[in-house]
């Protein structure tokens, strides 16, 4: 029952992601962070299997920190979206990572991009795109209301429409964590839903 | 004494017609001064530290170093070497304490230090590590378990003594007669703290100070180590002078 | 999930030889049933019509930690049971790490005590190798990709770890699928829905020692009280600056007692 939400605005990608980690019944935490920041021009939103999160995003977060370090410039978002869904194709016959995850990034040359892939391997470069249960609600709303062209202030008020729609048809509702990525960097926009 | 070295020395597998393995030898030979002295309160170690050059930090050499809470081991000889025996002295001591919940014996752990010493001249062709000559280091072992305290030495060959009192290292042999005069099984800590101390400062070259000179103590009553700071070294060394 | 080891059939490098004891160290030692999967074998077996009954493990108890002003407060019931069987109503769930650390156990029991216990070995040598103590976030770390490693074989685990390091007092949650969760308030087993409750409603940032060694005393209580599978004494912990000290041990029956004031039933006269 987790949401990942994230589409491009003008200059800048935004991204969402509930922040509680349930197990059965029980909410262990409403606190978490799943919206990992890599390289400081990136973030890697993921959902899925407990304990696959932490390890499949730390493992590529380190291992992009050490591309940067070898080579003395930092992998392009486009770039780490394919390293990234080539890690995912190659493990999926051996030992699954079973997590979906969004990758929001900025570019110098290229500008703010946005990629959705999924746990078995699949990789596609959109303007929006969302996970988990609460697509159905979102995908609708988002083809009405989204466009790349929305100021960051137009973009927040979107998100804060998606949340209330969350609350008010989604069997889950708890607290969300927003980011965006810009040519400003990464920050960490406070977030009421 | 390697007038008949000859083609001998090179490997560590072969025995020279006099029976000495001179490799073995050669390490024995790069042992810098260290003294222990065991009473029954407990283990007394004092070691010398070399300041090769006034602009070295006293601090980052360390020559008496902890295995585990009662067992400590003053080092003398080729400190890289060192690392990796007590290393495996650490691992072995809290493997021990894993499988029997319990703290490992002083001989034990002795012995499984040897045991790796002795590794050097192995020549398996795969999986085992390979060493290609013995370590440079001798050991005094100091430590506490229910059999009281106690002090061993070990040498590059492998070899463990238990010992009352011991000097290792350069200008040992003075050391140890001194040692062998003066000791006497009703000493107490304090005396044989003092005995270690009045020893070393015979032998040394410099004069004793709180940056040349390392104690450490272990005592029976606490089961645990202590290795002195600069004040306690101070308190010490005003003791001889007395 | 399968992370079939696969060294034995390679070549050791020059690392590996070199340095053994390093080697030993870096993976868990840990046999592995001579099947490619344990995992699917055990649930072939046990699925099979005449298949012996399942394994079943204990996972009745009731576990919790949480972090106040004065330190952290660990509290656990001691009852272990097998299906309807109460196997003990004495076991020591508060696992002692180390000095300063403390784990908890729930699910397998086996599994707890062997891998709190391996970690406190890693823990020590950390110390002796680095010359100071191990932070809380890097010990539960190491228990979290241990238990990583061996996802899908089987492993049942919850447990807290907590202990009080350069940053202050910590609390992580690391259970057997790899979670592994930094918090202010945690609780673990059969009971913890019910100790939550207390917990919850009952804590206060600011509390003295007393008043929190009874906020986890009553919360693993009345989880004792509701969960069947929960039950024994109940101990209490408390994480200091220097270390942790064991605070009580109360039967949970003498605390009902206690809490609702029963007077003795006494006997017919004939």
């Amino acid at each position: 029952m987790e949401t990942l939400l994230s589409f491009v605005v003008q200059g800048g990608v935004l991204s969402l992601a509930d922040s509680a980690i349930n197990h059965s019944i029980v909410k262990m935490k409403d606190d978490e962070d799943k919206i990992m920041e890599i390289d400081g021009n990136k973030l890697l939103s993921a959902a899925g299997e407990a304990g696959d999160r932490v390890q499949f995003t730390e493992y590529i977060s380190k291992n992009i920190k050490l591309y940067s370090l070898r080579n003395g410039y930092s992998l392009s978002t486009p770039a780490s979206a394919n390293f990234i869904r080539n890690e995912l194709a190659t493990s999926i016959r051996s030992h699954p990572y079973q997590i979906n995850l969004i990758l929001a990034g900025y570019d110098k040359e290229t500008g703010p991009s946005l990629y959705y892939m999924d746990y078995l391997g699949s990789l596609q470069k959109l303007t929006f795109a969302c996970h988990g249960y609460s697509s159905y609600f979102l995908l609708g709303l988002l083809d009405r209301h989204h466009n790349v062209n929305l100021t960051l202030d137009e973009g927040i008020a979107l998100m804060k429409l998606c949340t209330k729609e969350l609350n008010t048809r989604f069997l889950v509702s708890g607290k969300y964590i927003l980011k965006f990525v810009s040519a400003d960097g990464i920050k960490v926009i406070p977030y009421e839903a | 004494m390697f007038l008949t070295r000859s083609e001998y020395d090179r490997g560590v597998n072969t025995f020279s017609p006099e029976g000495r393995l001179f490799q073995v030898e050669y390490a024995l030979e790069a042992i810098k001064l260290g003294i222990g002295v065991q009473c029954e309160e407990g283990v007394v170690l004092a070691v010398e530290k070399r300041l090769t050059s006034p602009l070295l930090e006293p601090s980052s050499i360390q020559k008496v170093v902890e295995i585990d809470y009662h067992l400590i081991c003053a080092l003398s000889g080729l400190t890289a070497d060192s690392r990796t025996i007590i290393d495996h002295a650490r691992i072995e001591t809290q493997n021990h304490r894993f499988n029997y919940d319990e703290p490992m014996g002083v001989e034990s752990c002795v012995q499984s230090i040897c045991d790796l010493a002795l590794r050097f001249g192995e020549n398996r062709s795969s999986g085992e590590e390979r060493m290609s000559r013995p370590f440079g280091v001798a050991l005094l072992i100091a430590g506490v378990d229910e059999k009281g305290p106690s002090l061993y030495y070990s040498d590059p060959s492998g070899t463990f003594t238990q010992f009352n009192a011991k000097a290792i290292g350069a200008g040992s042999e003075g050391a140890q007669t001194t040692l062998q005069e003066k000791y006497s099984k009703t000493l107490t800590l304090q005396e044989c703290q003092k005995l270690a101390l009045t020893t070393l400062k015979q032998v040394m070259e410099e004069a004793i100070t709180t940056t040349n000179v390392e104690i450490a103590v272990i005592t029976k009553a606490e089961g645990k180590f202590k290795i002195y700071d600069k004040e306690e070294l101070a308190a010490v060394i005003a003791t001889l002078t007395e | 999930m399968i992370n079939i080891d696969f060294d034995s059939l390679e070549q050791p490098t020059l690392f590996d030889s070199l340095a053994s004891d390093v080697k030993y160290l870096d993976k868990p030692h840990f046999d592995l049933p001579p099947n490619s999967n344990p995992g699917d074998f055990l649930r072939e077996t046990f699925a099979h019509p005449n298949a012996p009954k399942p394994l079943e493990f204990a996972h009745g108890t009731t576990t919790l930690a949480f972090v106040y002003s004065g330190g952290i407060v660990v509290a656990v019931d001691s009852k272990s049971t097998q299906g309807p069987y109460v196997a003990s109503r004495s076991v020591k769930k508060v696992i002692e790490i180390t000095p300063t650390l403390l784990g908890t156990m729930a699910g397998g029991a086996a599994d707890c005590s062997f891998w709190e216990r391996e970690l406190g070995r890693r823990c020590r040598l950390y110390e002796l190798r680095n010359k100071e103590l191990i932070s809380v976030a890097a010990a539960s770390k190491i228990l979290a990709n241990i238990v990583y490693s061996y996802k899908g074989y089987g492993l049942s685990m919850g447990t807290m770890i907590t202990g009080w390091d350069k940053t202050g007092p910590q609390l992580y949650y690391v259970d057997n699928d790899g979670t592994r969760l930094h918090g202010q308030r945690f609780s673990c087993g059969s009971g913890s829905t019910y100790a939550y409750g207390v917990l919850d409603s009952g804590f206060k940032w600011e509390m003295n020692d007393e008043e929190a060694y009874e906020l986890g005393r009553r919360a693993v209580y009345h989880a004792t009280h509701r969960d069947s599978y929960s039950g024994g004494a109940i101990n209490v912990y408390h994480v200091q600056r220097n270390g942790w000290k064991k605070i009580s041990s109360d039967d949970c029956f003498e605390l009902y007692k206690k809490y609702y004031n029963i007077a003795p039933i006494n006997k017919p006269t004939n």
